[in-house]
């Protein structure tokens, strides 16, 4: 209790105070700005926090991180564009609610639910990350690789598209970390002669490039996207208590699925929001409403999404498995600055892990009063001219793959990994788990070795142990019906094409 | 080019790619105190995603297309015009600006003309606008320029 109460002292600091306000800010700023992603900000960002202290860059971070998935609801319930991938599911209701002519009422249910999810999901952060992290320091590496297997299929089988092409990307996001020094050996492997990659790909070049630059190409080929606005005011934004009170339950109830969908490594926002909006419609007694602009609708998936944050936060700090694409780049920031997210971090730093509570706390109530009172100069921020912008972001990822060691080699590496997003993203591959898969290689890599030393170079010592082997199975099971489903819904989807066409 | 064209492209690039990998890791001898070696992980990873293509691969031709996610209130694909070109012009002028940077070009300049060129053809060529880019494309190179050489410290050149 006195670390955390330290930590949150330092945040609200002189010193670091301009850094959670700027970054919830900021966050907000590029999650409602349709085209620019939060996880994009933090990347660009990443280069920055070189030449700040630790507690300034992760507070700055995770405040970011916060303020993007609240942000991408103004456009999502304004314009019908979901400024956050995760946001999507907000347009459902808020954009009927805004259009039957009550926008302030669906951005005040969004911002309330959004506040609700932050905290409750903060509450479980603070209350399973040390736990978790003394079971996680007692794993054995078969057990650690088990899970990060699981986290691979897990994000192959829950996002949308083919499990096939999700697992292809992992598995690349892995290889892609492998060229270098072998950290093991200490021998040279997949460099190909070209000395500059003895140390290995540049994590920024990789991330930006494959991330980021890929997403601006993107986005520039739907430039012309037209932008219809609706006019609100902060005085509608007001929700009555009675109101509230209507939605307890399911408050409640979609911040815990948004919590629990954290907590699982490696699925983001988009699945909390997504299955806390089901649940709820499944579960009303009237479920005609759900898509016409019904409250419920809207607090189910702003609770949804923003409860993902906190449980994101709890595999990353306890394991060091990122619980989401943002969570990478945060991973990313710590390695930056020397530390080693995992069950290690809690016992060697924990003033580290306090400041990212205390960050993640007080930024959700910085981000309620940026959304309420500041909504007015974030609408007009939607028709910020695009034509500019994204080379202005391109610019920025050159800067970022060129300060991680100060060479045009990586600037090249970020274009060519751009082009290698590029092209997988319009193959449906997922890039989400592409970065996610890289960010893991090492660990991976470390705990097969380790595992195989330690059972005599036996394979099937994975399936011995109760953790491994449970994680195992569930892979597996995961992989199983996930195909099926698969199958399920090409099934349907062939014969809607066949009446369709009778 | 058909859809399952380019995706079927794309799958082959991935199986190059991976073969590549397991032709080069294949140099790699196991050491006496690391019967593993260097080479395995990336030959276990390579040799697994070479299957999985191949079953993207079979899918690509033989599967049923995956149906879009759609529930109600879900915005309907909408009618306005894609321009897949301005995402190749705009790469090629970020590749010419990263060469300008590899010969040594200042990064001020450099990042200017990239500026000014991406967002005349982001914006449609327009004689009015040639004036006004021109300025915020120096302002936001050279500022960019002075904020992360003279404040951050990265070496630009």
């Amino acid at each position: 209790m006195e670390g955390f109460l330290n930590a949150s002292l330092a945040v609200m600091s002189p010193s670091t105070l301009p850094f959670l306000v700027g970054g919830t800010a900021l966050g907000v700023l590029l999650g409602a700005i349709p085209g620019v992603t939060g996880a994009m900000g933090i990347a660009l960002l990443l280069p920055l926090t070189f030449y700040m202290t630790v507690n300034n860059a992760l507070t700055l971070m995770v405040s970011m991180y916060v303020g993007a998935i609240a942000g991408g609801l103004v456009t999502a319930i304004l314009l019908r564009i979901p400024g956050e991938p995760s946001s999507i599911v907000t347009t459902f209701d808020g954009n009927p609610m805004a259009r039957k002519g009550q926008p302030g009422k669906a951005l005040g249910y969004a911002v309330g639910a959004s506040l609700f999810g932050g905290l409750v999901s903060w509450v479980a952060l603070v209350a399973l990350t040390y736990p978790l992290s003394e079971i996680a320091v007692r794993l054995r590496p078969f057990d650690l690789l088990a899970l990060v297997m699981m986290a691979l299929v897990l994000i192959a089988a829950l996002g949308q598209g083919s499990i096939i092409k999700g697992l292809i990307s992992g598995l690349l996001g892995i290889l892609v970390s492998m060229p270098g020094t072998d950290p093991s050996a200490g021998n040279l492997r997949l460099t190909f002669g070209i000395h500059d990659l003895d140390a290995g790909f540049s994590t920024l070049a990789v991330l930006i490039g494959a991330y980021a630059v890929a997403q601006v190409m993107s986005d520039l080929i739907e430039v012309e996207r037209k932008v219809e606005t609706v006019e609100t005011t902060m005085g509608s934004m007001w929700i009555t208590m009675r109101e509230w009170k209507e939605q307890g339950w399911n408050l409640i109830r979609s911040s815990v699925i948004g919590t629990w969908v954290g907590i699982m490594p490696g699925i983001g926002a988009t699945v909390g929001s997504l299955v806390a909006y089901t649940v709820a419609k499944t579960s009303s007694s009237t479920p005609e409403k759900f898509g016409t602009g019904h409250p419920a609708g809207i607090v189910a998936s702003e609770c949804g999404n923003n409860a993902t944050v906190g449980g994101a936060l709890v595999p990353l700090i306890a394991m060091g498995i990122p619980g989401s694409v943002t969570d990478v780049f945060l991973l990313a920031a710590l390695v930056i600055h020397g530390l080693q997210p995992g069950p290690l971090l809690f016992n060697q730093h924990p003033e580290i892990v306090y400041v990212i509570f205390a960050a993640c706390l007080i930024s959700h109530f910085v981000l309620f009063v940026i959304m309420t009172a500041g909504i007015r100069y974030l609408i007009k921020l939607m028709t910020v001219p695009v034509w500019y912008l994204f080379p202005i972001i391109l610019l920025f990822c050159v800067i970022g793959a060129f300060a991680d060691n100060n060479r045009v080699f990586d600037v090249f590496i970020m274009l060519a990994f751009a082009v290698v997003g590029f092209a997988m993203e319009k193959a449906g591959f997922s890039l989400g788990a592409f970065v996610i898969g890289f960010v893991l290689g090492p660990i991976t890599e470390k705990s097969l070795r380790a595992g195989l030393t330690l059972s005599d170079g036996s394979y099937l010592d994975i399936l011995m142990h109760p953790i491994s082997g449970i994680c195992m199975v569930l892979s597996a099971g995961m992989f199983i019906w996930s195909l099926r489903s698969q199958h399920k819904l090409n099934k349907l989807a062939m014969s809607q094409a066949n009446e369709a066409a009778a | 080019m058909s859809k399952a064209l380019k995706d079927s492209s794309v799958i082959v690039a991935i199986i190059i790619a991976a073969a590549l990998v397991y032709w080069d890791s294949l140099k790699l001898k196991a050491g006496t105190y690391d019967p593993l070696g260097s080479g395995t992980m990336p030959r276990i990873v390579a040799v697994a995603i070479i299957v999985l293509s191949l079953v993207a691969l079979y899918q690509t031709f033989y599967g049923t297309p995956i149906p879009k996610l759609m529930t109600p209130g879900m915005p309907e694909e909408e009618d306005f015009e894609r321009r897949p070109w301005l995402a190749v012009i705009v790469s090629a002028y970020l590749i010419a600006c990263v060469i300008l940077l590899y010969l040594k070009v200042p990064f001020g300049i450099s990042s200017s003309l990239f500026l000014f060129a991406s967002s005349l053809s982001i914006k449609r060529f327009d004689k009015a606008s040639i004036l006004p880019s021109a300025a915020l494309s120096l302002a936001v190179g050279f500022g960019l320029t002075y904020l992360f050489g003279a404040l951050f410290g990265v070496d630009l050149p």
